[in-house]
């Protein structure tokens, strides 16, 4: 009876270890991807980010119809998009901020003789 | 052989196998239509991946991200054997696969950028195509030409003169003038001496040197004076005096008498240093009172006066050395006195005659001969510088016959 129930329990436990790890893997890429939209990926890294959203969309499709390891599979492509994503954002805002501060840096031009009367060389 | 065919005439066998034939058929059909899915995935995704970086130029990615995961979509379906939602993907990436055509469609054509190496031949930094001045160098401002300050179309850095116009002949500069005679250096043929316009800045010449320029002198090779338009006064009868100084312009004469011939005196001569008389001057005896005889002598002596306007005389009066010494002083003296008198009574005037009595003093010869004495009497008409203040002598002493 005891060899039996452990058999059932650890039967139990792989059968739970598809949601536990889509679970952990979907809240990973929600995390990822919320992050990522608030960092503006929409607009700096569209491509990474909406490919990452679709992702995560069909991750959870999967998971309505059961399909674990196809879902983990989706959230973790999810998860990686969104993180390229952010990347992606962080180097584009970096570019621009040195950008700016070049343009900061530039000294206006000295404002010189509107025109040059001087003697010119003979 | 008849239990074979026993075999496959029970119906549970038969029934068997017919379900397995349409199994495998099933099968068959399945992975054929799976097998098409597949490649139209494949040929959608060929046409969408080069569609990149158009998609993103164009602001279509977030079309192209949907229509790439939905290819995958078909490939992770078909894997897991549901054709019908591998099916439904394939139309959503299609859709997609069309929304980026569309929007790439929709975006204006990609501005591929030209790098035109426009010409610059005088490399001033201004393109020939916007250069005025394009074999010149010259300021971007200035659309390519020099500066030019004073505006005299010389430009600055070939201009002496920057700020003040002047010609190209001259550096820029304007010209100037240096003899101050108004006409500028560049139009000057003398340009270090002053002269007029009308003879090219030079000063007029004065060829025969009489002070009159050519361009007044009407006789330029001839002196003359400036009353006369540089020509010389004419003189008709040659004397040296000439017309215009000359009473007797059509005789010739001398300059003394303003050009009228020197009168011919029968009893006198005018000399350069005195009057010399013919005869003597005759007085009453012991008496400063002249002869009648001498009158018409003494009438040529005032004539003489009055054609020589210019001369004085000092009239000297002299005796022998008979007699008192003092009497013949005094009466030498007043018969001195009684020629002046006689002459301004004749017209000269007074201040041209001087009278000098110096008795015995001045013998012109001996007084020991009858002869001597004879000539030592006289009476003289010495012709005296103007200047010289005449030898006052004192009264006339006595003494003359």
């Amino acid at each position: 009876m005891p060899y039996r129930t452990l058999l059932i329990s650890a039967a139990a436990l792989v059968a739970a270890c598809g949601p536990i790890e889509y679970t952990s893997m979907i809240m990973k890429a929600d995390t990822a991807l919320e992050k990522a939209e608030r960092m503006g990926a929409p607009k700096y890294a569209p491509l990474e980010y909406w490919r990452a959203k679709a992702y995560f969309d069909k991750a959870r499709e999967e998971t309505g119809r059961n399909d674990y390891d196809f879902a983990i599979d989706y959230a973790t492509q999810a998860y990686r998009d969104a993180k390229k994503a952010q990347d992606i954002v962080d180097e584009k805002k970096e570019k621009e901020r040195k950008a700016a501060k070049e343009k900061a840096n530039v000294p206006a031009p000295a404002p010189g003789p509107a025109s040059a009367p001087g003697t010119p060389p003979r | 052989m008849n239990r074979g065919n026993d075999l496959f005439s029970r119906p549970s066998w038969r029934r068997f196998a017919s379900l397995l034939i349409a199994g495998i058929a099933s099968s068959l059909a399945a992975c054929s239509v799976g097998t098409k899915l597949r490649n139209e995935a494949s040929v959608l995704k060929s046409d969408l991946t080069p569609l990149k970086d158009e998609a993103e130029r164009c602001q279509a990615l977030k079309s192209f991200a949907l229509a790439w995961a939905e290819i995958d979509f078909v490939h992770g379906e078909l894997r897991q054997g549901d054709q019908p939602r591998a099916n439904g993907h394939l139309a959503n990436a299609r859709k997609h696969v069309k929304d980026v055509q569309n929007q790439i469609k929709k975006c204006p054509a990609k501005v591929i950028p030209v790098v035109v190496v426009l010409a610059d031949r005088d490399k001033d930094g201004v393109p020939d195509v916007q250069d005025r001045c394009p074999d010149v160098p010259g300021a971007k401002e200035n659309q390519g030409c020099p500066v030019d300050t004073d505006g005299d179309g010389i430009p600055d850095n070939l201009d002496r003169c920057p700020n003040d116009p002047g010609p190209s002949e001259n550096d820029g500069c304007p010209w100037g003038d240096r003899d101050k005679d108004g006409v500028k250096d560049n139009e000057d043929k003398c340009p270090d001496v002053p002269g007029p316009r009308e003879n090219k800045g030079c000063p007029w010449p004065d060829t025969d040197g009489d002070g009159v320029t050519d361009n007044v002198d009407k006789c330029v090779n001839e002196p003359g004076p400036k009353e006369n338009d540089g020509c010389p006064w004419p003189d008709r009868d040659k004397d040296g005096v000439v017309d215009k100084d000359d009473k007797c312009p059509d005789v010739p004469g001398v300059p003394e008498l303003q050009g009228c011939p020197r009168p011919v005196y029968k009893l006198i001569k005018v000399e350069k240093k005195r009057i010399k008389l013919s005869q003597k001057i005759f007085f009453a005896y012991n008496k400063a009172k002249i002869d009648r005889k001498s009158f018409a002598m003494l009438d040529e002596v005032a004539q003489a006066f009055r054609d020589f306007p210019a001369i004085k005389c000092r009239i000297e009066g002299h005796t022998d050395n008979r007699g008192n010494k003092k009497r013949n002083k005094k009466l030498s003296g007043q018969r001195a006195d009684a020629v002046r008198n006689f002459l301004v009574a004749k017209g000269v005037t007074a201040d041209r005659l001087v009278a000098v009595g110096f008795g015995p003093e001045r013998p012109l010869e001996s007084n020991k001969t009858a002869k001597g004495r004879e000539a030592n009497r006289r009476v003289e008409f010495n012709i005296v510088d103007e200047e010289k203040p005449p030898n006052k002598g004192g009264p006339s002493s006595p003494g003359l016959p």
